[in-house]
């Protein structure tokens, strides 16, 4: 009894210890200062060894990108001044003159080279795929830089700022030096690293000679960023003013701190395994929709925070199709389907999801379960470890009818990077489904999408390949996702539909 | 000790006294087994069938309360009450199981190690102590992330963590019964040893096993709840008091009703099964009060 009277007083004491520090937005010598708390920490500082959205939102902050995306997605120029395609298969890029890294050091095309081709190298980063299509990089001059692709990819400009292309110098772009970027990362980014003690805080502070600021000074000098998983210590941590920002609020507690929100490039959906009877009968599959009621899962699970879609892509995607609606519950359509594709008596399939992959994971499983079993489709909900999960997701093993949640973001803001991210043969789906495989429609649509550099003719072809999956329903598709953070009232935000939150895009009211 | 005196020799004489201090623990316990045993009949809906349009909706001396939903909804819309009915179904089939399994064991083990005493026990006693060293939570985790979860393997589990009391106490008392003028004359008389166990030694030590295994129900019903709580427990959709309060915890301040009442349900019926093992000591067997706690 004594000792856990002197645990509860100690850990009383720890708590009022880190409110009194947090608790000074202003530093000691009057320096503005913000706490971020994301539910996790960030697993590594080195931008090649993972495209997890919270730790990306680590490296977004340190490091620079060729191309960025502004606030609204539109691209713009960051590390690359301009970019022009020579011929078909090549184009040169110039880079901004004078940019520094934050040790001191210039940037020079050299460094671009060197961090590009690490990411070239298969098995040296994680995001290899986002540039499979770049066959060289050569340096032309101090900021001049040349891309060589395979074949005619239009989608060059957009592949500099998706994540995993950030630039740090040539130096700890060796095997050796990445060792020691993924502990003290140096870029070129808005902020820059000062220390870090895992799972408790990591602070950087402004990069007053960062390209970015456009003659402005930096409206917060310092940020920490706290990490806490809990969702209900997280959001009173904000209450309690020990935190600025907090990202990842549950949307049933929206209304009890300050919420800013924003449509996300995110989907929610089940890879589905129909490679077997029954799912491999497209009415069963399109049966799995219409005795699912997404409208009401997405009000009463979700406080209305998503948008019920079909066909694959986001409409942050450049080849989002609006003729495409989401199917509508109809119970009774599942039921003549399912009695159609000679299943009437009912089939089963086994619902799997990785604890905390979202917010109320396992009720949406349940929810579905129930839904489904009105119209005899029989779901085992298996909820299972994340570690588990990862290795369905990388060893491509969801069982036959089985299906797997998943929240894919698009990497690129283009179909290629979400649809053909996640459908092509080698993707987390393709090698579920028929359509995938090379010979098939929609196979053959998305690869000539992928090397067409005519804007309107992928649009065309995009148009093709939504409607394909919106009949074909290679995966459960639910819901657009929403973005949604909570922010004490000094500070001023705009959140990013792209998830990433960038000190730099802050302002604090005085 | 005068009560227990009087527990164990009921002087029918004196007319009937009711032993207060065991019925009135044991009507939670009763209630829970009946709702155990009659769930399909006793629950006003299903489980496991929810309306989204009608979650978190409050219990029915609230306003805003659900005809038919007594004690609410929960966070699917699921009625609070019927859930509760059924999880008294899956923690007391569990805990009984398991108990089951583990007094069996235990108790065999225990004779067999006390009776021959030796080498065997050596090895028993060492096996014993180093499980009791061994954190059981962090045990349940490693054998359940490689088995998976399922009610079978859940039995096992907690079997494995409730055989060691048996047969550390078991044991002891064989230890010390076996030298008995009428253990050895059974043994003189030539009787062979599964019959000095089972026939002598088994009926003297029953009713500390039974005792034992009443504590036992109630603490394998709290570790089955904790298992559940982290996810490692039963499996949804189907309704155990573990896993319906961890659901609930990040709703405990829109929905009180969808954490209190399960966890309402592991508090009295696990209390009411410690007051009536107390009892059941108290009338059973007096002589082992230190003993078994």
């Amino acid at each position: 009894m004594t000792s856990s009277w002197n645990r509860r007083r100690f850990l009383a004491a720890a708590g009022a210890g880190t409110l009194a520090v947090a608790a000074r937005p202003l530093g000691a010598q009057g320096r503005s200062q913000v706490v971020i708390s994301q539910p996790a920490d960030a697993t590594t500082m080195d931008p090649g060894r993972s495209t997890q959205v919270l730790t990306v939102n680590y490296f977004a902050n340190v490091y620079d990108t060729l191309t960025r995306w502004d606030n609204t997605l539109k691209l713009q120029p960051a590390l690359a001044t301009a970019w022009k395609a020579v011929n078909e298969t090549t184009w040169d890029v110039t880079l901004r003159a004078g940019v520094k890294f934050h040790d001191g050091l210039p940037l020079t095309a050299d460094d671009v080279k060197a961090c590009y081709d690490r990411i070239l190298t298969p098995g040296k980063t994680v995001v290899t795929a986002g540039f499979a299509t770049i066959e060289s990089v050569q340096v032309q001059g101090p900021t001049a830089l040349r891309l060589v692709t395979k074949k005619p990819d239009p989608l060059i400009p957009v592949r500099m700022a998706q994540m995993g292309g950030y630039v740090y110098p040539a130096r700890l772009a060796t095997d050796e030096g990445v060792k020691e970027l993924a502990r003290k990362p140096i870029g070129t980014g808005a902020y820059r690293f000062v220390e870090w003690a895992k799972d408790d805080r990591l602070v950087m502070d402004a990069n007053r000679e960062w390209w970015g600021w456009d003659g402005k000074p930096p409206a917060v000098d310092r940020v920490i960023w706290k990490p806490i998983p809990d969702d209900f210590a997280r959001l009173s941590a904000l209450q309690r003013g020990e935190v600025d920002v907090i990202t990842n609020v549950p949307p049933d507690q929206m209304k009890i701190v300050r919420t800013l929100t924003v449509p996300a490039t995110r989907t929610v959906a089940f890879a589905m395994n129909a490679t077997q009877p029954p799912l491999a009968d497209k009415r069963v599959r399109q049966a799995l929709h219409y005795a699912m009621d997404i409208q009401s899962i997405v009000k009463n699970l979700y406080a209305g925070q998503g948008r019920a879609m079909s066909g694959g892509v986001a409409d942050t995607d450049f080849g989002y199709n609006p003729a495409l609606k989401a199917y509508p519950y109809e119970p009774e359509r599942a039921r003549k389907l399912l009695a159609e594709a000679g299943v009437a008596g009912g089939i089963d399939v086994a619902l799997y999801a990785g604890s905390g992959t979202m917010v109320n994971d396992k009720q949406l499983l349940e929810a579905l379960a129930d839904m489904w079993s009105k119209v005899g489709i029989r779901a085992r909900v298996e909820m299972v470890e994340m570690a588990s999960r990862q290795k369905m997701v990388n060893e491509r093993a969801l069982p036959a009818n089985s299906l797997l949640l998943i929240n894919p973001q698009s990497t690129l803001l283009d179909a290629d990077g979400s649809l053909w991210r996640l459908l092509h043969p080698t993707g987390l789906n393709g090698k579920y489904w028929i359509g995938s495989q090379p010979g098939q429609r929609f196979h053959d649509v998305m690869e000539a999408a992928r090397y067409t550099l005519d804007a309107q003719k992928r649009r065309e072809l995009y148009v093709e390949a939504t409607r394909i999956v919106h009949e074909d329903k290679p995966w459960l598709e639910l819901f657009q996702e929403v973005v949604l953070y909570g922010a004490s009232k000094r500070v001023t935000l705009k959140p990013r539909a792209d998830y990433r939150l960038l000190a730099s895009e802050l302002t604090l009211a005085r | 000790m005068s009560e227990a005196i009087a527990a164990v020799a009921p002087a029918p004489a004196r007319g009937r006294r009711i032993p207060w201090g065991m019925v009135i623990p044991a009507v939670p316990v009763a209630l829970a087994l009946v709702a155990a045993l009659a769930a399909p009949w006793v629950a006003p809906a299903s489980p496991t069938a929810g309306d989204l349009a009608a979650r978190l909706k409050p219990p029915m001396w609230q306003e805003a309360a659900l005809a038919g939903r007594p004690l609410g909804t929960d966070l699917l819309g699921r009625d609070v009450l019927s859930r509760l009915i059924w999880g008294a179904r899956i923690s007391l089939v569990i805990a009984v199981a398991a108990t089951a399994l583990g007094a069996t064991v235990g108790s065999v083990i225990g004779l067999v190690s006390g009776y021959y005493r030796g080498r065997l026990d050596r090895v028993v006693t060492k096996v014993i102590d180093v499980q009791l060293a061994f954190p059981f939570v962090l045990l349940a985790i490693a054998v359940i992330a490689v088995a998976g979860p399922s009610v079978p393997v859940l039995v096992v589990v907690l079997a494995i963590g409730a055989w060691v009391a048996h047969a550390r106490i078991v044991r002891g008392l064989v230890l010390s019964l076996r030298e008995r003028d009428y253990v050895q004359a059974a043994v003189a008389l030539g009787a062979r040893t599964p019959r000095v166990l089972f026939r002598h030694l088994l009926p003297e030590i029953l009713s500390v096993i039974v005792v034992l295994a009443t504590f036992d129900v109630g603490r394998i019903i709290i570790l089955e709840s904790t298992l559940s709580f982290l996810g490692l427990g039963v499996q949804p959709p189907t309704p155990s008091w573990g896993s319906d309060l961890r659901d609930a915890a990040v709703y405990v301040r829109q929905a009180w009703w969808t954490a209190t009442f399960p966890g309402l349900a592991i508090m009295i019926v696990v209390l009411g099964l410690n007051l009536v093992g107390d009892a059941l000591r108290d009338a059973l067997d007096p002589r082992t009060r230190r003993m078994t706690r």
